[in-house]
């Protein structure tokens, strides 16, 4: 019978590789299906649905001299696609585009911050029987984006965690524990408040989201002092409430450059069934990408993320036990700077797919410590856009 | 409350599928710059428009593309300077004043100047000049030829009366290419 890969199966590169593989499969079907109809070849042409068909010029522009189309006929000019996905992405669709993505990204945090001041496990353990020398998150997640209009994008996001924490007790033993499966599902809307995509103007969006908690919030795994122990708050899977993902995203784009900012908060609804509530979430981001290529575009990011303490608790976690266990060390502000590669398909048998490389590192952190600071983190994404 | 992970892989994989399977993808493609696309269009024009020869001062072998108001083009429409139609050589121009605006054979009018098109367009009228726009309602104005956009793709629309009302021939090609054309 089929399964996920478990826990011990997962560490082995190959079976990274496999998932890796099966979603650029998934990708290399949908382009190879794409090429084969009739809608993309440019003769099933009709006045009330023109085709988008790529047309390349007779001879090909040199690099840098691709805004001169006049050695294109006027009938040619007029099948080109004025406003479309390009390397430079966008955060919205145009109408009956359709999309499927998934992203993999690994975090590593270690090294424990009181504000931004470091602390030595030393320091730790005075105050802590336990503390974690390391944390690795990694996280898959499938998006599908579908506009039913040019200025509403609408997204459904189911993500996949798998976590690993490396203790280490006043005793100096060290051991792991591990959680994995489903987090919450996203749905999002985006909304066009102002600028008209097609005209390539800036535009402001308003987004407007919701998470379902269909993650665990009940993971356990055995530690020496207990057999199928709850395990800390950042190893949980959900944050078993209902959570609104209100924000205002800005972007703008000329013919080599797309920019753009974005406010986005996570405002959890409530208690959960444990008794507590994850904190608010704030995030704060400007990025500004350019197109080097019809194929490549360098990207630059910087995200401004801060995250309040947790309200109530899980009774079966003692906040003495460890700093990850206590709802009042898990506040803080980070700003990221993440550097990426976006590779952009415009024509061949990928046309239309799109893969993003990121690596970020934290350039500030103040945390409500003693608290597991981040390191780094790294991401890779594929989406397929196509029209429906 | 969690759900089976079972249940959500098939939720993902069915929808997933489905989408795939019931919605025939066509692949969105390269965008390019809709300016660079609309400059190559007015360079097509020309080959497709007759101008009357007092349009041409004597012995002219240039042809001037103006561009009134703010100028959208970027450098695009610079790629069209020197190139050589039907034995004259184009000349791009920034023109500041419709009297300036006269001595074109091409007038690209920007939407900037949207509020004073009526006067524009009033002044020119005696003039041999092809009027092109970017604005809905031009050609009702009385504008020759406007772009618009039909789907992801660039369409354009032509008021033949008006052309024909400063002299102008329009080819029953470009006709034939327009979305929409204004006979009377």
């Amino acid at each position: 019978m089929w399964r996920l890969p478990n826990r011990r199966d997962r560490r082995e590169p190959s079976v990274r590789l496999v998932w890796l593989a099966t979603f650029a499969g998934l990708g290399l079907i949908s382009s190879a299906r794409a090429d084969t109809l009739p809608g993309s070849a440019g003769t099933a042409v009709t006045a009330a649905q023109p085709a988008s068909v790529s047309v390349q010029p007779a001879a090909s522009p040199k690099d840098g001299d691709t805004e001169d189309l006049t050695q294109l006929s006027l009938e040619q000019l007029l099948q080109l696609d004025i406003v479309g996905i390009n390397v430079l992405g966008s955060h919205t669709h145009l109408e009956r585009e359709l999309m499927v993505g998934y992203r993999y990204m690994n975090s590593d945090l270690s090294g424990y911050l009181d504000g931004d001041h470091r602390l030595s496990n030393r320091q730790v353990l005075r105050r802590f029987p336990t503390l974690h020398t390391s944390m690795s998150m990694e996280m898959h997640m499938l998006e599908l984006m579908y506009a039913p209009s040019d200025t509403l994008t609408v997204m459904g996001m189911l993500p996949y965690h798998q976590m690993s924490m490396q203790h280490l007790r006043r005793t100096g033993d060290h051991f792991p524990t591990e959680s994995e499966g489903f987090g919450d599902v996203t749905f999002m809307a985006t909304q066009t408040l102002l600028g008209n995509a097609r005209k390539g103007e800036s535009r402001l969006l308003f987004n407007g989201g919701i998470s379902f908690p269909t993650g665990s919030i009940t993971q356990r795994d055995d530690t020496p002092s207990a057999r199928r122990a709850i395990l800390e708050y950042p190893m949980q899977l959900g944050s078993g409430t209902v959570n609104l993902l209100p924000g205002l995203t800005w972007v703008g784009q000329s013919s080599h450059w797309a920019w753009g900012g974005q406010a986005l908060a996570n405002v959890p609804l409530g208690r959960n069934s444990r008794g507590y509530r994850f904190g608010n979430q704030y995030h704060l981001g400007a990025w500004a990408s350019y197109k080097v290529k019809d194929w490549l575009s360098p990207s630059v990011r910087l995200d401004l993320r801060r995250r309040e303490n947790i309200e109530g608790r899980d009774p079966e976690l003692d906040p003495r036990a460890n700093p990850e266990s206590d709802p009042k060390l898990q506040a803080g502000t980070k700003l990221y700077l993440v550097l990426g590669l976006n590779f952009f398909a415009p024509k061949g048998t990928f046309k239309g797919q799109r893969l993003t490389l990121e690596g970020g590192i934290p350039l500030y952190q103040s945390l409500s410590g003693p608290q597991l600071s981040d390191n780094w983190q790294v991401s890779l994404g594929w989406t397929y856009t196509f029209k429906r | 409350m969690p759900c089976s992970r079972r249940a959500l892989i098939l939720m993902w994989a069915t929808g997933l599928l489905g989408l795939l399977l019931a919605c025939p993808p066509r692949p969105a493609t390269a965008q390019y710059n809709p300016y660079a696309v609309k400059a190559a269009c007015l360079y097509n024009f020309i080959k497709f428009v007759e101008w009357p020869e007092r349009a041409f001062p004597e012995g002219s072998t240039s042809l001037i593309i103006g561009v009134l108001g703010e100028n959208p083009f970027g450098t695009t429409l610079n790629a069209l300077n020197g190139k050589v139609v039907k034995g004259k050589s184009l000349i791009v121009r920034q023109v500041a004043t419709v009297r300036e605006a006269q001595n074109c054979q091409m007038l690209f009018i920007s939407s900037s100047e949207r509020a004073r098109l009526p006067q524009i367009l009033d002044a020119l009228q005696s003039a041999s000049v092809l009027t092109v726009g970017e604005m809905g309602g031009f050609t009702k104005s009385g504008g020759m030829i406007n772009f618009t956009e039909q789907g992801n793709n660039l369409a354009f629309e032509i008021n033949q009366g008006a052309a024909l009302r400063a002299r102008l021939t329009i080819s029953s090609q470009l006709l034939k290419l327009a979305k929409s054309v204004i006979r009377s």
